[in-house]
């Protein structure tokens, strides 16, 4: 099942005068429970891929569907039948014009809801929060979650354990703060970082640092996590084991792993190797 | 919501600066607004104590031709006009349920007359003086001499007016009967002794409407001072009722004793020089009996004027006092009131002590106003101050408010976040701002602090500063910090909910 399809998308930067053209009619899909990396050379499109995969960004054109659902998208077979009046738009999305045709888009809400419940980051940057310590960074997208969870079981209709996968499970079942804790600890000491539980991100190294965004992406045991540059600011041996950590998740629970990366260390992990080239994919 | 509340409370002590800089000017907002809603309430209530309380209750009924609403202190101290058939407008307002007593009376500015013709003015207030005292909680107490009471007739005279008739007309009045007190003199009096005069009667020259005079003179029978805010009241002295109405030519309920017979009842309405005539000829008969001379109707006669209504003579304005207090409350009882007066189709109007106190209450009004606009600057000042503040620490936190969106916050959690950061210092800073207020309050009260001031008397709603609080003025005080945090975080909480992810992911 393709968990990622990614139509004829386009992104294009003002600046200035001039438009940068980030990406250009880009294609690609992801099926679920792949370990893929993305390479190319600086400026060549991967951070902006990975955030359009994300949803941080959205595209100039084309279409962008997670987990068979259409986040946004300017094509005609997305937006014609909701244009025409045929079908009913979804809960939480809108239509609106665009040069040259239609935008159908899921709501800011309901695509910040995909961010949490499907999607992990790991930032080329650490990005975490300052006045929480680590466990608390870990636990931040779970508690979002629990504050959340009585809409979002009404949003995906997942309210007994029997029709629930194991990621909605989380979403499913109220987790106890006794739970949460826990489950941030386990992540906490599987990234190595047990003895600075407590402390805040100020008071941690690079790589420290590094290693607690990881475990906050794996907490909520997402179905896709993204990583721009993951290990980039690793030692080689923390590197290998938070590598190792994603390969066993990948396994174990299916989750989709898509990095962008030049560490040969890390495609020596994918299964596979997708390659862009000033916005264009150019080896699939 | 704890996860809300744990990141807004660190965030406030990870940026103390900020903080503090947004603490003290919630604080000083608080502190200043808390103190002056406690001289505006401590002004309200002496203004009510000194002007309703003592002297005008809270609705003044005056003639429905009354030209000008400003009765106590008119423009060029002009006259008011007579209300006539007292006795209606006093059964009116015994009916009224809203009305706990009332009080006519008659208020004039007349001339004083000296040996040199030196003229000069004083404003007189002709009460039946018990009355008087029990309606105004015994507003007046006597320097010199003795109180008029029983429906003596006489003058008491306050000692303001006193001192200014001195400057005026160069001569000091003391009470009849008893002795001067020089200890009373004021510094001028007091190095012109050699040339003193003194006089315990006084001739006053009153007009009435219809541009007639008479003159009357007056037994001074003592010097009083009023018991609060007397620098303003002071100007007023009281004369008995009777004498006010021989003197401005009023009805007196002296005349409405009088019987007239059968002659000179046709003698006066006869209309034409003929039948006056007739009248007149035909009165040559009438007996003159011996008995009218006689002591014994001389005695009866006195008991009779000793025991005269005086509510059938003529007043020019009645003080009422009112049951219960509050604006809406007034506003409705004076509806009512003119209602029922207007039914009854009697000759009176009924308007505020506001109206009736004309300058002086619209002084305060103006100094209230200042006071309010003084406070709304500060706040309108702590609401760019705070706006600016929290904006520059929600550019500064791009990253960190961008990150939370990627990983799953949505708007609303970064609004709240924003909010509750704002609260939590609004309620310790803008709460502790409340408090010390209150205690400012409390120990400005304690000091008593007095002035002879005018106009600060009207600030200070009397003679000494008495700011006081209540608690709708603490619920008020709340209810503009609210105010002021919810302005100032609009534009804050509108810039952080506008960061977006990819923000987040450029600024790094």
């Amino acid at each position: 099942m393709k968990i990622i399809e990614i139509s004829q998308v386009t992104k294009d930067y003002p600046l200035g005068e001039t438009t940068v053209h980030a990406l250009k009619g880009v294609n690609f899909s992801v099926e679920e429970g792949e370990f893929l990396s993305i390479i190319g050379p600086s400026g060549s499109g991967k951070t902006t891929l990975l955030n359009i995969i994300g949803c941080i960004d959205l595209p100039t054109n084309g279409s962008l569907k997670v987990d068979g659902e259409v986040v946004y998208s300017t094509l005609p077979e997305d937006t014609a039948a909701f244009a025409d009046g045929k079908s009913p738009l979804p809960k939480d999305t809108f239509i609106k014009p665009f040069p040259g045709g239609m935008i159908f888009s899921m709501s800011d809400r309901k695509i910040t809801d995909l961010r949490l419940y499907k999607i992990g980051f790991i930032f080329q940057t650490f990005n975490l929060i300052p006045v929480l310590d680590v466990a608390e960074n870990v636990e931040f997208p779970l508690l979002l979650m629990e504050s959340a969870r009585k809409e979002i079981i009404q949003e995906i209709g997942c309210g007994t354990k029997a029709n629930c996968n194991e990621t909605n499970d989380l979403v499913a079942r109220k987790l106890t703060k006794k739970e949460i804790r826990e489950r941030a600890e386990m992540l906490i000491e599987q990234v190595g970082l047990k003895e600075y539980i407590k402390h805040r991100p100020a008071e941690l190294s690079g790589g420290q640092r590094q290693r607690v965004a990881i475990a906050r992406a794996l907490v909520t045991k997402p179905d896709i996590i993204l990583a721009d540059e993951p290990t980039a600011n690793l030692d080689s041996q923390t590197g290998a084991n938070i590598l190792g950590l994603m390969k066993e998740m990948n396994e174990k629970e299916k989750t989709t792993f898509i990095f962008s990366t030049h560490d040969p260390d890390v495609l020596t992990y994918a299964k596979r190797v997708d390659r862009i080239r000033d916005g264009v994919m150019v080896q699939g | 919501m704890e996860l809300i509340f744990k990141i807004a409370w660190r965030n406030i002590l990870r940026h103390k600066g900020k903080s503090i800089v947004i603490g003290i000017i919630l604080f000083l907002g608080a502190l200043i607004m808390t103190v002056g809603n406690g001289v505006l309430s401590g002004m309200d209530n002496g203004l009510r104590e000194n002007i309703v309380d003592r002297f005008t209750g809270q609705i003044v009924i005056v003639s429905t031709n009354q030209k000008f609403d400003s009765v106590i202190f008119p423009i060029f101290g002009k006259n008011l006009t007579v209300m006539s058939g007292y006795t209606n407008i006093r059964s009116v307002l015994e009916k009224q349920k809203d009305i706990q007593k009332f009080l006519p009376v008659c208020r004039g500015n007349a001339m004083i007359l000296n040996e040199n013709g030196d003229p000069g003015f004083t404003f007189l207030l002709g009460v039946n003086f018990d009355d008087y005292q029990n309606m105004f909680i015994s507003n007046v107490e006597i320097v010199e001499g003795k109180l008029i009471t029983n429906g003596e007739r006489g003058l008491l005279v306050a000692r303001k007016s006193r001192d200014n008739i001195y400057d005026q007309q160069g001569f000091w009045v003391y009470p009849e009967g008893f002795p001067v007190v020089e200890s009373n003199f004021t510094p001028s009096a007091r190095s012109n002794l050699s040339s003193m005069t003194y006089q315990s009667n006084m001739v006053f020259l009153g007009f009435s409407d219809n541009n007639s005079s008479s003159d009357i003179r007056c037994q001074v029978k003592g010097i009083v001072q009023y018991h609060n805010l007397n620098s303003l009241w002071g100007t007023f002295s009281i004369v008995d009722i009777e004498s006010f109405r021989e003197l401005f030519n009023y009805s007196s309920a002296k005349d409405a004793e009088v019987k007239l017979s059968t002659q000179q009842t046709k003698l006066i309405n006869a209309t034409s020089e003929d039948d006056i005539l007739a009248q007149m000829t035909s009165d040559t008969t009438a007996d003159v009996s011996s008995s009218t001379l006689s002591l014994n109707t001389i005695r009866t006669e006195t008991v009779k004027v000793e025991k005269l209504d005086l509510d059938k003579g003529s007043y020019n304005m009645v003080f009422v006092k009112l049951k219960h207090r509050g604006p809406v409350y007034e506003n409705l009882a004076l509806k009512e009131i003119n209602r029922a007066l207007s039914n009854a189709n009697v000759d009176g109007r009924a308007i505020t002590w506001k109206q009736a106190a004309g300058q002086i209450a619209d002084l305060a009004t103006i100094i209230r106003g200042a006071l309010f606009g003084f406070v709304l600057f500060i706040f309108f000042v702590a609401v760019i101050i705070i706006m600016n503040t929290l904006s520059m620490a929600a550019m500064e936190r791009v990253t960190e408010i961008g990150m939370m969106r990627a990983v799953g916050a949505k708007k609303d959690f970064i609004s709240n976040m924003f909010a509750l950061e704002t609260t939590l210092l609004s309620v310790v800073f803008g709460g502790a701002g409340i408090v010390v207020g209150a205690l400012v309050v409390w120990v400005l009260s304690l000091f008593h602090i007095t002035t002879t001031n005018e106009i600060l008397q009207l600030l200070f709603g009397g003679e000494y500063f008495r700011p006081v609080l209540y608690l709708r003025d603490i619920l008020g005080g709340i209810v503009q910090l609210v105010i002021v945090t919810l302005i100032a975080m609009i534009y804050p909480t509108r810039l952080a909910r506008r960061i977006t992810p990819l923000e987040a992911i450029a600024r790094d």
